[in-house]
């Protein structure tokens, strides 16, 4: 066994030693203004002269005064004891951890807790204690090196972005990468440089994939094709002409006018497509193409049939989606996972209208529709029928088959609808609220330019292999892929395997593609080259340029920001404030809102614990995840380009909304797909990111809610304070719900076990005011109980501060009043997914000062941004 | 255009875990078998069973059979059932902490191990090596769930799993036209040298960072050098016939319901285990799909897991887990049905793990692990517990399990992940 393995052991027995480290490197202390400046004096005198390197006498003399009562040689309450540190420590030492951890609590004025009995240290003793262990800490995390971004591998997301840019390719073409290893996550953020490893598996794809996209990037000898037309009317979908009784799926060619689409859900089974397009193999090159479909509802409001399933067309328009089947297994009624949803529209009553959409297909692909917000089971029409047009009603084969058995019930039935078999059929009368589709148009490939974009991005407008000179074309190719200028001598074996693979018998295009290939496979792509802190803490302008680059688009620089570092201005402060704000108002910079938001509020574990199917039906009716989503990024947006103040994550007086997002949080008046800013009133329960669909329900697990974990996703994520795990040897809640016991009683009783009540007085209060929101972000006033209405939810809780609250609504006042902790909170979260490493103490100087400043011009999420960016922090390796 | 569509399939060719490479149809004579290697098959599911119904009341070997065990009735000299076994703290976090299965080590927690998360297959794969075609499978039922992840490499990183029936079927027998031969080998050929390419540009980025980054480019290395020896192996098995089957699956095998869907992966499995096309696979059963899977039940798997002790929740998720149990059976079954050269059976022949990285779903405990092993040639037949202090229900660390098990399958080793040395009392038949 070795020495490391050894060690990890021991942590292990001593009861996740090692997770607790971990998570408190991401601790954030919350300082006073006075406890800020003397922590800035403090860093500044390290540099000066070297402290000592023993713990001052007097902090453990304030220990045993304050503490040791309850962490000490009798009782460790929270499995904590202060008694034992030595003398001297090493940095990032179980020991050093632990003292830190004091140190956060009694700046949070956590400890010792203002409780009877407890005695009170005094305003100077306990400024005192903290400058002195703030002192010795800096001193132990000076000596420690490690405060340098580690070789970073791209993580998948960059990855995909980086590929595209670099070859002009749409984004979409490297779907297929979705099986790529997930990337290691720390602490929420997936690009830590530490934890992103490489293994055998994901080398092979690089390389496949290289191959693969190159394959698809370059048109060498390849003609332009030529631009087709296909068009479709009613008769040519996959409908029939009549029904007697009620399909599974309502798809009727009237007069050869219209197709009629009866049922759908939202992700349909059953695709409504043409067939002929099917059979000539669906769009025969790759390209993009143009669909428009001709399209209207009809009976939305005027069917006058009395029927629930209907009612919801009181209030929302009928809605058509478009789809792409990738080919024709993919219309097999089962397939649905693959297929690509490309649009969703609400459609006009009557009179019907084109609906058009320019997209990107590979060949062989088949676009169809579906009403996607359809009445669901196939038993509707039946019941419909039965109710409103029982003339209709013809013997099915089993009812006649019983009837001849001698079934008495079935003869009488058979007799009594036989004399139906005269009258209209069931599609003929039906006139419930269905879609009408008139035509389908398809058109393309379309190439606007030729070559393709792509293939000018590598080799310019020549597309002869024969005339494509290679040094030329690979030292372009890799200092873009590099990321920075490369010298001759730097890609010459690059060409010298070209050369000879071409002296082999190679195609020379095929040649080319394979040398690039290998640079796409090069650790110099892969890797971002954040040069050597050995030889200067300030990165090189190229180096700052990438690290700007995948902080604010997740890719490449584009050429400008290499201009700016190829001239070196780029480490000019204004010249560097001018990067960033030109960058944020990139389009680009949606990758930013989208990742960041999802590694910071783990909007990408939504989908992990999906709600239950049964219970949650609205969850898959609505689409609401990608609604959840689509809220959170908007809001996140929306703060960015506005510069509007990081107070409104907190609690808002507006969010995003469309209508079945509207319709989940039961706010009237809004309809339609589309996202538009609303304004909220107190009593709607919503503003901020507590409020938000998408973390109620990423903090449930799909079936019920768990205080415990929606309050320590708000220690985690909004105020910065993990608690640590819990201690070994207590046994999880196993709830019993044959009784009433709601979720709060059984806490309660937890926390009367003293070892759980130390954190759970810090973790549950916020969980319990969040108990007000189901597993998929509904309001609710009770919980439910199987048939019943359950107890009623009490959201009533008390900070460990001592200030209380009824509900979730003050919660977030008490939120908002811990605002400038929340800017420390985001600035280190921005800051380490910033720089690809995990923040250390040494660090929280820095972010307090680039929180303070942010906060002085009024919090705008903008201008932290930007002050993250231009930071000591950032701009060193 | 055209060319880009067989870039595509070429890359479905090869893609994943070096599954579906083409071979040639060349019936080679029947190859002598000297000695019949040892296997392992783990077989993992999301939400592990109900404690009380599934861990027998009495230990050794005169327990009685719980209701979840009574499937297994006819087997019962082949298995052990085991109680107070888990991976301790280190692996606690309810559907978070499911991943841990096999290896012991969350994956959050792995980075200071010298083989960070490996599973106990990607140990095995490792000994394996080149002696077949595939050093390991990775199968799950459908889509699988993300918190089942049941294999690790030994970077850390989770294996992919191959839930698609059909290409697990063709990876193990498809023919493939074998004028696709040459071009593959040329492929390989040029990725061996793609990879030689890169190594150069690995030592200048080492000559330019600092040192802790020319540890991670040793690691780079490492992997290229790897990658390079599965090119080789890859090419040598290129050449090496498939095994001939007379087995079909049904049409359309990948729409069935979970119900009908899960023994045709049994019956892969011990397809490849018998024509030895590898020696290690791992299924993680989770996600039964739509349609409740086809069971007679009326509500989701996972909210049925969260029973809070009511009683039809528990008889309905009671349908489901017996369904797991009578699979096993039939897959014991199959095994012992196969004779091996050296008089054995197949189930002797192989180890079968069969449990949970979670404890309890119903309170989300990852403590006390469902596990059984079957087969393998241990001495069978009783209920053991490993508890070290049954009041306070301190476990034995299930890795130790694992080192026996590796043991058996033949590796030198004492030691596997948290580990604290073998299981004491599992012995092999003499």
């Amino acid at each position: 066994m070795s020495e490391r393995c050894e060690s990890e052991l021991r942590g292990a027995s001593r009861g996740g030693v090692g997770d607790r480290r971990r998570r408190n490197r991401l601790t954030v202390s919350f300082l006073s203004l006075t406890i800020i400046s003397l922590l800035t004096c403090a860093t500044s005198a390290i540099a000066a002269e070297r402290p000592s390197d023993q713990l001052a006498s007097s902090v453990n003399a304030y220990f045993k005064a304050y503490c040791y009562r309850c962490h000490g040689d009798s009782t460790q309450k929270g499995d904590r004891r202060l008694d034992e540190f030595p003398d001297s420590m090493q940095a990032d030492s179980d020991a050093a951890e632990l003292l830190e951890e004091a140190l956060d609590a009694i700046n949070r004025g956590d400890m010792p807790p203002t409780k009877k009995g407890v005695k009170q240290p005094s305003d100077a003793e306990t400024r005192r204690v903290v400058k002195a262990i703030t002192d010795y800490l800096s001193s132990l995390s000076n000596s420690d090196s490690e405060r340098t971004t580690m070789l970073r591998r791209l993580n998948r997301f960059e990855y995909v972005n980086t590929m595209s840019d670099l070859l002009g390719l749409r984004k979409e073409f490297f779907s297929f990468t979705s099986d790529f290893p997930a990337d290691a996550i720390e602490h929420g953020f997936d690009n830590n440089g530490e934890s992103l490893t490489l293994s055998d598996h994901q080398l092979r794809r690089y390389l496949e994939v290289a191959e693969a996209s190159l394959g698809a990037a370059c048109f060498f000898d390849v003609q332009r094709p030529t631009l087709q037309r296909w068009q479709y009317t009613a008769k040519d979908f996959n409908g029939v002409e009549s029904y007697e009784r009620a399909p599974v799926t309502w798809r009727l060619i009237v007069n050869n006018e219209y197709l009629e689409i009866g049922h759908g859900q939202p992700s349909e089974r059953h695709a409504n497509f043409v067939k002929e397009f099917v059979r000539r193999g669906g769009v025969p090159e790759d390209g993009w193409y143009t669909i428009s479909v001709r399209a209207a509802a009809a009976n939305r409001l005027d069917h006058g049939y009395d029927h629930a399933e209907f009612d919801r067309y009181k209030s929302e328009p009928l809605k058509m989606a478009l789809w792409i089947a990738p080919n024709e297994g993919l219309l097999a009624k089962n397939a649905a996972d693959q297929r690509q949803l490309v649009k969703v529209w609400d459609l006009p009553d009557g009179k019907p209208e084109v609906f058009t959409r320019r997209i990107w297909l590979d060949k062989g692909a088949i676009p169809f529709v579906s009403w996607t917000n359809g009445v669901s089971s196939k038993g509707n029409i039946r019941r419909v029928a039965e109710k409103h047009h029982s003339e209709v009603i013809r013997v099915t084969k089993t009812q006649r088959d019983a009837a001849k058995l001698g079934n008495q019930e079935a003869k009488s039935l058979v007799a009594k609808l036989d004399k139906n078999s005269n009258n209209k059929l069931l599609s003929e009368v039906y006139h419930g609220p269905r879609i009408r589709v008139w035509t389908m148009d398809i058109e393309g490939p379309e190439f606007p330019e030729w070559p393709p974009v792509s293939h000018q991005l590598l080799f310019g407008d020549e597309t002869d292999a024969e005339k494509i000179d290679l040094d030329q074309a690979v030292r372009h190719f890799a200092s873009r892929a590099f990321r920075q200028p490369v010298a001759p001598d730097e890609v010459g074996h690059y060409v010298a395997f070209i050369q000879a693979r071409i002296r082999d018998g190679e195609p020379r295009g095929r040649a080319i593609k394979q040398g690039m290939a290998a640079i796409l496979t090069s650790p110099r792509f892969l890797y971002l080259d954040e040069g050597n802190d050995e030889v200067g803490a300030e990165l090189a302008p190229h180096e700052l340029a990438s690290r700007l680059s995948y902080f604010l688009w997740s890719t490449m620089p584009d050429e400008e920001l290499r201009a700016s570092a190829a001239s070196g201005r780029l480490l000019n402060p204004a010249e560097l404030t001018r990067q960033v704000q030109r960058m944020l108002v990139d389009e680009r910079s949606q990758a930013f809102v989208e990742h960041f938001t999802d590694t910071w509020l783990r909007i990408n574990t939504l989908g992990s614990m999906p709600p239950d199917p049964k219970a949650f039906e609205q969850y898959y009716k609505d689409r609401l995840q990608e609604c959840y989503k689509t809220e959170t990024r908007l809001f996140f947006r929306d703060l960015l380009v506005s510069n509007g103040s990081i107070v409104n994550f907190l609690e808002s007086d507006y969010t995003f909304l469309n209508g079945p997002l509207a319709a989940q949080y039961g706010i009237q008046g809004i309809h339609g797909e589309g996202f538009r800013r609303v304004a909220l009133e107190p009593e709607d329960h919503r503003g901020g990111l507590l409020g938000q669909g998408s973390v109620l329900t990423l903090t449930a697990n799909g079936i019920e809610t768990s205080p415990v974990v929606r309050g320590i996703w708000v220690l985690e994520n909004i105020l910065g304070t993990p608690p640590p795990p819990p201690p070994p040897d207590v046994e999880p809640l196993e709830p019993d719900t044959r009784g009433t016991t709601t979720i709060r009683e059984q806490l309660d009783k937890h926390r009367s076990v003293a070892t759980c009540s130390e954190c759970h007085r810090r973790i549950d209060p916020a969980g319990f005011a969040l108990e007000f929101f189901d597993p998929i972000g509904g309001h609710r006033t009770h919980y439910p109980a199987r048939g019943n209405r359950g107890p009623e939810v009490n959201g009533a809780g008390q900070l460990p501060s001592g200030e209380s609250f009824e509900d979730e609504r003050g919660l977030k006042k008490l939120l908002v009043a811990r605002k400038d902790r929340f800017t420390e909170t985001l600035t280190e979260k921005l800051l380490t997914y910033a720089t690809g490493r995990r923040m250390t103490f040494r660090d929280q100087a820095e972010i307090k000062r680039i929180a303070m400043s942010a906060a002085q011009t009024g919090c705008g999420l903008r201008d932290l941004i930007i002050g993250v960016a231009t930071s000591e922090t950032f701009r060193q390796r | 255009m055209t060319r880009r569509l067989d870039r595509r399939t070429m890359l479905r060719g090869t893609g994943g875990a070096l599954l579906a490479l083409p071979y040639l149809e060349a019936m080679a004579a029947p190859t002598v078998v000297s000695e019949v290697p040892m296997r392992i098959a783990c077989i993992g599911l999301n939400f592990g069973l109900v404690p009380q119904l599934f861990f027998p009341e009495q230990t050794g070997k005169d327990y009685v059979l719980t209701d979840r065990l009574q499937p297994l009735k006819e087997f019962r000299d082949d298995f052990t059932v085991f109680s107070g076994l888990d991976h301790g703290v280190n692996a606690q976090g309810g559907h978070g902490g499911v991943h841990a299965y096999l290896s012991g080590v969350l994956s959050k927690n792995s980075s200071g191990m010298p083989e960070a998360n490996i599973s106990i297959d990607q140990k095995a794969a490792q000994f394996v090596g080149a002696k077949t075609r595939y050093p390991s499978l990775e199968l799950a039922s459908g889509k699988g769930d993300v918190n089942n992840m049941l294999s690790w490499s030994a970077s850390g990183v989770a294996i992919p799993r191959v839930g698609d029936v059909q290409v697990i079927y063709d990876s193990l027998f498809q023919r493939v036209d074998p004028s696709l031969r040459d071009r593959t080998l040329k492929e390989l050929a040029v990725r061996s040298s793609i990879l030689d390419l890169v190594k150069t540009d690995a030592d200048f980025l080492k000559r330019k960072v600092g040192a802790r980054d020319r540890q991670k480019l040793d690691r780079y290395f490492d992997t290229v050098r790897s990658v390079e020896k599965q090119l080789v192996q890859s090419r040598e098995w290129l050449d090496k016939p498939k095994p001939p089957t007379d087995y079909r699956l049904p049409a359309d095998a990948n729409t069935l319901d979970f119900v009908d869907r899960v023994p045709l992966y049994y019956d892969l499995m011990r397809l490849a285990l018998e024509t030895d096309s590898t020696r290690v696979i791992t299924l993680a059963l989770a996600d039964i799909g739509v349609n409740y899977g086809g069971f007679a039940i009326t509500r989701g798997y996972h909210q049925l897991t969260h029973h809070g002790k009511v009683p039809e929740y528990i008889t309905e998720l009671s349908i489901i887990e017996q369904f797991h149990m009578e699979q096993l059976a039939r897959f014991l079954k199959q095994l012992r049905s196969v004779e091996e050269p050296n008089g054995k059976t197949l189930l002797d022949n192989c180890m079968v793990l069969f449990g949970s990285g979670m404890g309890n779903a119903s309170s989300h405990s990852n403590k006390n692990l469902p596990l059984m092993l079957a087969g393998g040639g241990f001495r069978h037949g009783e209920h053991k517990s490993y508890f070290k202090d049954s009041a306070k229900k301190v476990a034995t660390p299930a890795a130790n399990l694992f080192v026996s098990m590796l043991q058996r399958f033949g590796m030198e080793i004492d030691q596997f992940g948290l580990s604290g040395g073998t299981l004491s009392g599992l012995e092999v038949q003499s």
